[in-house]
């Protein structure tokens, strides 16, 4: 699980019954919005997150277009919850993996 | 959505449903037909379709959600207690000939109509509430309660699909109605593809307008490079980012999210392409060719936005455009392969400059000298 969608779970973690459209995601994550959408969407797909649009009642009153709502359900809370915790440990600092060859690699073992 | 006869209709439905339950005995939703066929005889829908076909379509669609026969037989009979019907059977009628079960539920189902919207919408809420609690409890998912509300929206999901013969104020109603119970409740039982076709049906009536020319340069840009999201999710996420666009204060925060979110489009695009989602951890992509794409998008949008009909613009457009859609297909392509052949093309072409190879070859030396000394 990438940095990006741990900060994702974790801020849909913080008031779990409570619906939060996208915008509003990348205000509270600090996350982009190229970011956040498809961090959504794949969570959606995986079934942890459940989405539905605005009441147009709601909307129509605040004379702005609809928006979408997205929550954790029920399992999504439950594995969001066990997959952060596996994912607590401090990282390794990323490699660059650009598969350079290494000519000394072997000498630093000897 | 006519055209077949009710008889053919009845066909394929058994047809349905012996392939979803090969064992099962088809007698009892023949006799179904046949009570239903009675009741609602002469009768006809604002679509001018003998009425039968509206039951039998209901039943079509619980039976392709692999639904037991009773619950088929109780969809086919869901409107003969109805007082529009040309011969209403009694529940005591129902119950005799088909067994406490299916009249329970046929009950259920009229009860939801008769009790009027605001009453009905209630009782959903409390459903709902019911279910938000013990969405995993699988006797709550059999429970007739819960088959009532499926019949109930399998009937929703047929009257949208043939709305268009209703008057536009009904139209209106129902749309809104459906957006606001029926398509969340569908979320809520886990059915997932009657829920997208719900909304999808209730806005089109609601937001006509929705599918014309987007107003804003943002808009366009996202329009343009939402080519790349799968047809049938398109319309979905571009009234969600105009949305969001319209609530920014200032034309600067509009941009920027419209930037971002061109550069997230083809993530996007390929999270909702893959095939068979894992449902453990969500995985990360490939980067490089990821981020490629991301700027790629963001100069064909530029172009593709701010640009009228010079050829020079729509040259360069084109050029970023095939780039993006020879990424694209790298992206898409169902084995690691083309992308595995693109990133050691990348690697090749980024290691032949000798200094960086030979600077990075020195500090291994160092490093592994130092190590030696240790």
């Amino acid at each position: 699980m990438t940095l990006q969608t741990q900060l994702v779970l974790r801020s849909l973690l913080e008031e779990p019954s409570k619906e939060r459209y996208g915008l509003e995601l990348c205000e509270l994550v600090g996350l982009p919005s190229g970011t956040i959408y498809p961090i959504l969407a794949r969570l959606e797909r995986v079934g942890w997150v459940d989405s539905a649009w605005e009441d147009p009642a709601v909307h129509e009153e605040a004379r702005r277009p609809r928006r979408r709502f997205y929550w954790l359900n029920r399992d999504g809370a439950e594995r969001a919850l066990a997959a952060l915790a596996g994912a607590h440990q401090p990282r390794r600092q990323p490699k660059l993996d650009w598969g350079i060859a290494q000519p000394n690699a072997g000498g630093a073992q000897a | 959505m006519s055209a077949a006869q009710p008889r053919e209709q009845m066909d394929a439905l058994l047809k349905a449903f012996r392939a979803a339950h090969p064992m099962e005995d088809i007698e009892l939703i023949e006799c179904a037909y046949t009570v239903a066929a009675y009741a609602h005889r002469g009768q006809t829908r604002k679509s001018g379709d003998p009425f039968i076909s509206h039951p039998i379509a209901v039943a079509m669609i619980v039976t392709e959600l692999g639904m037991a026969p009773d619950i088929v037989c109780a969809a086919l009979l869901h409107d003969t207690v109805d007082y529009d019907a040309t011969h209403a059977f009694t529940l005591a009628q129902l119950r005799e000939e088909f067994g406490e079960k299916i009249a329970a539920l046929v009950e259920g189902v009229s009860e939801l109509d008769r009790i009027g919207h605001g009453h009905a919408e209630e009782k959903l809420r409390h459903v709902e509430a019911a279910l938000k609690l013990n969405t995993d409890s699988v006797s709550m998912l059999q429970s007739p309660e819960v088959v009532v509300l499926v019949l109930k929206l399998a009937d929703r999901l047929h009257n949208m699909r043939t709305m268009r013969y209703l008057p536009s104020g009904r139209q209106q109603l129902k749309s809104r109605e459906t957006l606001r119970v029926h398509a969340p409740l569908a979320g809520l039982l886990g059915m997932k593809p009657i829920q997208r076709e719900l909304e999808d049906l209730a806005s089109s009536i609601i937001y006509p307008c929705f599918d014309q020319r987007p107003q804003t340069v943002p808009e366009r840009a996202l329009a343009a490079v939402a080519v790349l999201l799968p047809s049938a999710a398109r319309a979905r996420w571009l009234q969600e980012w105009a949305g969001e666009l319209s609530v920014l204060p200032t034309r600067r925060a509009r941009a920027r999210f419209a930037l971002q979110m061109l550069r997230g489009i083809p993530r996007l695009a390929v999270v909702l392409r893959q095939r068979t989602p894992h449902r453990d951890a969500p995985r990360p992509m490939n980067t490089i060719v990821d981020q490629i794409v991301g700027f790629l998008a963001i100069g064909a949008a530029f172009v593709a936005a701010a640009t009228r009909w010079e050829p020079l613009a729509w040259t360069a457009g084109a050029m970023a455009l095939g780039g993006l859609i020879l990424l694209s297909a790298v992206l898409f392509a169902r084995s690691d392969d083309p992308a595995r052949r693109l990133r050691k093309l990348i690697r090749t072409s980024l290691a032949r400059p000798c200094f960086y190879h030979s600077l990075h070859s020195a500090t291994t030396q160092q490093t592994g000298s130092d190590l030696n000394w240790n």
